[in-house]
């Protein structure tokens, strides 16, 4: 497959997968047969049941670092959406502006 | 001829688990030296991958299919990028793009993520979501710096810029002046903090920090699945190190030497070692043993802020140069 700037073989990409897959998985299998694998325990914390996790952590959390870290961002971003019509046809505007400047006088 | 890239597909990755877990080794010899310890001997890490393969895989009652393929997944990523770099200083045994490995290199940290998502421990699901910020911190400094050596090719008229082999002509660095060198330079130390990032090393660990969230995103991982994210480990260490002798180091040394035939191939090997070893230490074992972790609402500020940042800074340096020159 060959795109502009670059390319990449479809059918050894997938080749490959394949034989490296297998590779991984008699890695996985070596080891001493003696041993059980796949026991199925409990989840403790500090000596403790836990209980179901998603009552901690939900999946809107996953990005909470994140979120955090750009806070000041965010929280500029959540006053622009003031859900005022008018103000959203503004910056509208200004977007069209900025990127017809853009073009017009060749800076890309 | 295809049966000699099917023999290289089977055999290079195995070579590189081996020559991960010996960096691996020299790499905890080192940081002990530096902080005046003896340290384990240079092949524990291989002793540690015998004894987890030989311990009991202990799987979370809450956990689903994923909890047990992500280790899988990760490594066979891994594997893949390798064939797709320049490995031990020889040709990439498939050929692709830079885009391609920038998104291949995704999947062993989503894999890592996905794995402590589907153990159904806190520990992990914190892990996880630290690990989440954290690659898309790194991930915007890596590619600014990535893309601007593709641009930088595409001036010199190079006819494919995203391609490795594009990146290993090493026309990207000829002609370059005092000003270029030092621009080259900030480059260089912002992906060796991008390494250190990539690989959760220290000050970017968050997403393992034992102290707080005991292992974070391995913490329900034992026995063999925490043996193939170890192997992992010392790929990811591997592919890395060699992503960034393709950017800034694809010079071999049997040109250099005036030598040919197989010993070109021996010095060029032993070369590529040395500045993978090299590289190692400065992108992990120094900082290991130097800095103290960041908090998980510094970590985007560090990546985005000053990494980015300094990146900019050095991309304008190099551009001045090439003006003035």
């Amino acid at each position: 497959m060959e795109t502009y700037a670059g390319f990449w073989h479809v059918e050894w990409f997938l080749t490959a997968f394949i034989i490296l897959f297998f590779i991984t998985w008699l890695i996985k299998s070596l080891g001493d047969k003696k041993y059980k694998s796949g026991i199925q325990e409990d989840i403790f914390l500090s000596g403790h049941q836990e209980k179901e996790y998603s009552d901690y952590i939900g999946s809107e959390n996953l990005y909470w670092g994140f979120k955090e870290s750009l806070r000041r961002y965010y929280s500029l971003m959540k006053k622009m959406h003031n859900g005022i019509i008018s103000e959203y046809i503004f910056w509208f505007y200004i977007s069209i502006l900025i990127v017809l400047t853009f073009i017009t006088f060749g800076v890309i | 001829m295809w049966w000699i890239t099917l023999i290289e597909i089977a055999v290079f990755p195995i070579v590189a688990i081996l020559l991960g877990l010996l960096l691996l080794g020299i790499d905890r010899k080192v940081a002990a030296r530096m902080q005046r310890r003896v340290g384990p001997p240079i092949l524990q890490p291989f002793y540690d991958v015998r004894k987890l393969f030989i311990k009991d895989t202990v799987i979370p009652k809450k956990s689903t299919w994923i909890f047990d393929f992500m280790p899988l997944l990760s490594v066979v990523s891994l594997f893949i990028i390798i064939l797709y770099l320049p490995f031990m200083g020889l040709s990439p045994v498939l050929h692709g793009d830079m885009v391609f490995i920038l998104y291949l290199l995704i999947l062993p940290s989503l894999a890592k993520v996905l794995g402590g998502i589907s153990s159904g421990s806190p520990y992990a699901a914190v892990g996880s979501q630290r690990e989440i910020t954290n690659m898309m911190g790194y991930e915007f400094p890596l590619v600014t710096i990535i893309f601007f050596m593709s641009w930088k090719l595409f001036s010199f008229g190079v006819a494919k810029p995203f391609s490795v082999a594009s990146f290993t002509s090493g026309v990207m660095w000829a002609g370059l002046g005092t000003l270029g060198i030092a621009g080259a330079l900030l480059l260089l130390f912002v992906m060796l903090l991008v390494i250190a990032g990539e690989l959760s090393r220290p000050p970017f660990d968050v997403s393992s920090a034992g102290e707080e969230i005991a292992g974070g995103i391995t913490a329900e991982y034992s026995g063999r699945n925490l043996g193939l994210f170890y192997i992992a480990d010392a790929l990811k260490l591997i592919v890395l190190t060699t992503l960034v002798v393709v950017l800034f180091f694809p010079f071999g040394i049997s040109g250099f030497l005036g030598i040919g035939g197989w010993f070109a191939l021996i010095a060029d090997s032993i070369f590529y070692f040395i500045k993978v070893l090299l590289l190692m230490i400065f992108s992990e074992t120094v900082l290991k043993t130097s800095v103290s972790r960041l908090k998980v609402t510094q970590l985007v500020n560090a990546y985005w802020g000053s990494l980015l940042m300094l990146s900019l800074l050095g991309i304008f340096i190099i551009f001045i140069d090439m003006v003035l020159s």
